[in-house]
């Protein structure tokens, strides 16, 4: 298992840097004069000429990239062009809050999708799985922001009991302190993927009750607890665990309407307004995390896969 | 006392489509220690029965009538008695043991839990059970087994944790749907004689379901014939072999192919059109339609189940009539291939020579690491004179596929050289021209898979004639409806989609397809292995009838030892990418032969009393062909081997005479003699 491990992490630090290559290139081809963005318009081209020439930036491609990724690595991921501030620092501040939102996030979504979607897999076109089908579609079909506005109205402005407003002081998050804020935003994020996981983890439940080897359990006599929890929880989980694990990637970097919409301070919002700026070393820092993300999520699919899969452990 | 008694048993399916009768007024006996063997076509309703038995149907279900079993009635009992029985009293060998085991568990975990649940043993005690049992299911190196996952396991061995998995709690019924289908008949003739020895150890009465007569001979005492979900005839297993009384298990013993029979000497027999829709049931016998000695009676009442001798009884109105009818003499067809010539007058249609295919595995990080190469062909040559017949057989994984796919062009060529008439074949089909791949035509096993399902069958039919311009456009309707009327359908197929089809129709209009572009040659890949026997019987016909009328030569691939017999001229045996023996059919299936080819023909599960070969068992299953063994690649299964020359050398080939080569150490007359002796003791 450990040898599976490292193999995956391998082939995930290769892709990360083809990937890194390829944002590189992208944002050299945009049309941006980092000079013109730092000095302003008033500036002269003698002045943006030497600080293109002070920021390296008329040396060759592959060198830039190399003098790039080396100072990336080592932490030094430049300063924002319309801030003004250290962009490491601010990225992490947010990426923190981010992550608490979609932990809060993500321990809502996964129980409850799956123990949905196993009850409605168990119980094929019954009653219970009629209620679960119908609702499922109803919270995918309902955009994000709906949700969210109905969620305000209701708790913040009707009953008074929890914050529509989640922005944060200091923009820095402390789950003990600030838990009351993350509530609603974290339930609006949790309808949409509860419904599609739901549906997923019940098709894939109803096809491994219907497969020969729980046809051999039952028929050995075993215990219906036994059947589901030993023979069939197992099997149905491998589908559902995909999709749980590339949605976190989303949860993570992709929450954009519901952060503007509650006012919190998460990474989302942040990439959004580096890329209508044309903020360049806060667009490459928000690429860079973004594939991080969607690497390190697909990498955690694969391990769980594995864990769950002995034909994939073992070859 | 009786272990069985099923009374009057009615099962059936409603859907939307309305009410499927599968099993209708069933009823049969079991006692202790027999093996009842139910038999049939697909659709028969002998699954069902089974299902019935472990009380294991769908929800929408009708179930009436009485399953005793020891003081319970199945049919009625609460969920909580038959936990108790299930696994414990009855139990259950299914037909695919690789998807009936749970393959995410070990198979430590999935047998103990048997004994945990019905006797609350655990741990060592149980463990210690389970060892003893994989030890007398003949599992080698059980502990080592235990600790794997099921898809570590080769088929048979898969088929053995099944047995073993029923057999734990020493049951008092077994209940087995077709448990040696799917393997390959080498596996398939060492379970049946495991289970033949266990049913004796362990003196347990067994339902034994198959459609394959040979296996049903070769293990049951008594048998049940099902035609449409009912009962048609029931006898002592000799008895109903050699004296049927019904025509449908007449039919079902005259469509096999036997151990002497080759198309030289005629033509299979073969049931007319098919088993009723079991949603609507035609009125009187079932039968009655497809049945030689039907009379306008026959469809006016139902038959009875009646005695016609001691233990044997049968549901037809004409049975007297039937007996004394002489087993008809096969039915006299021309000779299908002109004679064998002399080497020199005549020149092959399709010469190979030393055929190399070797796939590349990519292995390691992103496959940069290593890589290595599988030989899943090496070094094969065989020629196919005009309009003969060349029959390829090996077990699964043995390369027989992929020679056809080579040929084709479908696969890659590594070495070697393919012609084809005057032309080089060797290239790729991207790389042919549009005449040379008229020439060659397909059949392929999963005729399901191969038509498109979106195309009429007007549509698949029209498409060679275009491409390869048969006939000019006015005319492709009528040329369309005589191919069908070829392959014996007609007109009113013309509309239909695959789906729409029966599965010996789609098969039909698939060798239509082929020979649809007048070819030379058609390479048929187990074109019948997915029929019912009464189907495969019709459609080998008529592939010998097309073979004649239209002159093709055919490469016919088959995993069934009588059919090749049956239908080549001349057969290559395969194993492990290489040849280890070729010549002609008869000369094939005689001593001498290559001790694969004896462990072969020993196998197979034969009909008739006194025609069983003797015994020669391989043991596990064909190595890698990433890592074949050194020397003769079968010294590592043969029974017969001499020595330490088998694993150091390669056999050079044989000639035992008339083109029949023998690529082994043992010398011919050496291997003659051992050959025949061992066949008189397994006579006597």
């Amino acid at each position: 298992m450990l040898r599976f491990i490292l193999r995956r992490l391998g082939t995930l630090l290769i892709t990360m840097l083809v990937l890194s290559i390829l944002i590189f290139i992208l944002s050299d081809v945009m049309p941006i004069e980092p000079a013109l963005m730092i000095l302003g318009r008033e500036s002269t081209p003698e002045a943006r000429a030497a600080l293109t020439e002070q920021l390296g930036l008329n040396k060759p491609l592959p060198e830039r990239y190399v003098a790039w990724i080396s100072r990336f690595i080592q932490g030094d991921w430049g300063e924002s062009y319309r801030m003004g501030v250290e962009v490491l620092p601010l990225v992490q501040r947010r990426f923190t809050n981010s992550l608490t939102l979609a932990m809060m996030a993500a321990a809502i979504i996964v129980p409850v999708s799956l123990l949905l979607g196993i009850i409605a897999g168990l119980n094929e076109s019954r009653w219970p799985d009629r209620v679960i089908s119908i609702g499922s579609l109803i919270s995918i079909s309902i955009p994000d922001f709906v949700v969210g506005l109905v969620l305000i109205v209701l708790f913040s402005w009707g009953l008074r009991i929890l914050p529509g407003d989640s922005s944060l002081r200091g923009d820095t998050v402390n789950l003990m302190e600030h838990w009351q804020k993350l509530v609603l935003p974290a339930i609006t994020a949790s309808v949409v993927l509860i419904g599609y996981i739901a549906r997923v983890t019940r098709v894939s439940m109803i096809e491994v009750m219907d497969s020969p080897y729980i046809r051999t359990a039952i028929l050995k006599g075993l215990p219906q607890r036994t059947v589901i929890l030993r023979h069939a929880l197992r099997n149905a989980l491998i589908a559902p665990v995909a999709v749980v694990t590339t949605q976190l990637a989303w949860l993570v970097g992709g929450l954009i309407v519901i952060e503007r919409l509650f006012n919190y301070p998460g990474i989302g919002s942040l990439f959004a307004d580096a890329a209508l700026r044309n903020d360049l070393p806060m667009i490459q820092a928000s690429a860079m995390i973004a594939i991080t993300l969607v690497v390190l999520s697909q990498g955690l699919a694969d391990v769980i896969y594995a864990l769950l899969n002995p034909r994939i452990r073992f070859g | 006392m009786t272990v069985l008694d099923i009374r009057h048993l009615n099962v059936s399916y409603v859907s939307s489509r309305g009410i499927a009768q599968a099993v209708r007024d069933l009823s049969l006996t079991i006692q202790p220690s027999e093996t009842y063997g139910l038999v049939g076509e697909s659709g028969c309703g002998k699954s069902t029965v089974a299902l019935a038995i472990m009380r294991y149907l769908p929800r929408r279900t009708r179930l009436d009538g009485q399953i005793l079993f020891q003081d319970a009635d199945i049919a009625t009992a609460p969920p909580a008695v038959l936990g108790q029985l299930r696994g414990n009293r009855i139990a259950m060998v299914y037909q695919d043991p690789q998807s009936s085991l749970n393959p995410v568990l070990t198979i430590e975990k999935q047998l103990v839990e048997v004994i945990t649940a019905h006797e609350g043993a655990t741990g060592e005690d149980a463990r210690r059970r389970v060892i003893e049992m994989l030890e007398q299911v003949r599992m080698p190196d059980p502990a080592y087994v235990l600790q794997r996952y099921p898809h570590q396991l080769s088929g048979g061995m898969q088929q053995r944790v099944v047995i073993a998995m029923a057999l734990l709690l020493r049951p008092d019924l077994v209940v087995m749907d077709e448990p040696t289908t799917g393997l390959d008949v080498t596996i398939e003739a060492g379970v049946l004689d495991l289970l033949n020895d266990l049913r004796r150890e362990f003196k347990m009465a067994i339902l034994f379901i198959s459609h394959n007569l040979g296996v049903i001979a070769r293990i049951c005492d008594r048998v049940g014939v099902m035609y449409a979900g009912e009962l048609i005839e029931e006898a002592p297993v000799r008895q109903l072999f050699d004296r049927p009384h019904h025509p449908y298990t007449t039919g079902l013993l005259r469509c096999v192919p036997q151990a002497v029979s080759r198309h030289t000497s005629g033509a299979l027999y073969s049931i007319p059109g098919r088993v009723p829709p079991l949603t609507a049931l035609p009125r009187g016998c079932t039968f009655a339609a497809r049945c030689a000695f039907a009379e306008p009676g026959c469809t006016q009442g139902a038959p009875q189940l009646e005695s016609v001798a001691a233990g044997h009884a049968a549901r037809c109105f004409r049975w007297r009539t039937v007996i004394e009818q002489p087993a008809a003499a096969p039915v006299p067809q021309p000779p299908s291939t002109p004679a064998k010539s002399g080497t020199s007058n005549r020149q092959a249609l399709l010469t190979v020579s030393n055929l190399k295919v070797y796939f590349t595995q990519l292995m390691g990080l992103l496959g940069l690491a290593r890589s290595r190469r599988i030989r899943v062909i090496d070094d094969v040559s065989f020629s196919l004179e005009p309009q003969r017949t060349l029959g390829i057989v090996g077990e699964s994984g043995c390369g027989k596929s992929t020679i056809a796919g080579a040929v084709a062009g479908l696969k890659p060529v590594t070495s070697g050289r393919i012609d084809f008439g005057d032309s080089d074949f060797t290239r790729p089909i991207a790389r042919r021209s549009r005449a040379a791949l008229r020439q060659m035509q397909m059949v392929f096993q999963n005729s399901d898979s191969s038509l498109n399902p979106r195309h009429t069958v007007e549509k698949t039919l029209r498409r060679p004639l275009r491409c390869f311009n048969i006939v000019p456009r006015g005319h492709e309707r009528a040329h369309i409806i005589g191919l069908l009327k070829a392959v014996n359908l007609d007109e009113t197929y013309l509309d239909r989609r695959p789906r729409q089809l029966s599965g010996g129709e789609k098969q039909r209009v698939a060798i239509a397809r082929a020979f649809a572009g007048e070819p030379q040659l058609i390479l048929c890949d187990e074109p019948i292995s997915s029929l019912d026997v009464s189907v495969q019987a019709a459609v080998l016909n008529l592939l010998q009838q097309l073979q004649r009328e239209r002159r093709v030569a055919l490469m016919f691939i088959a995993h069934d030892l009588n059919v090749v017999r049956y239908l080549s001229d001349e057969v290559a045996v395969i194993y492990l990418g290489k040849i280890c023996e070729i010549g002609p059919a008869e000369a094939i299936f005689q001593p001498p032969y290559h001790p694969y080819t004896e462990a072969l023909v020993s196998a197979i599960p034969a009909i008739h009393a006194g025609a069983q070969p003797h015994a020669i068992r391989l043991e596990g299953s064909v190595p890698s062909p990433a890592n074949p063994p050194s020397g003769c690649r079968f010294h590592t299964r043969c029974p017969r081997k001499i020595g330490s020359v088998c694993e150091q050398q390669e056999p050079l080939g044989q000639d035992v005479g008339d083109d029949h080569i023998i690529y082994c150490h043992i010398p011919l007359s050496e291997l003659r003699a051992l050959q025949t002796q061992t066949e008189a003791q397994h006579t006597q």
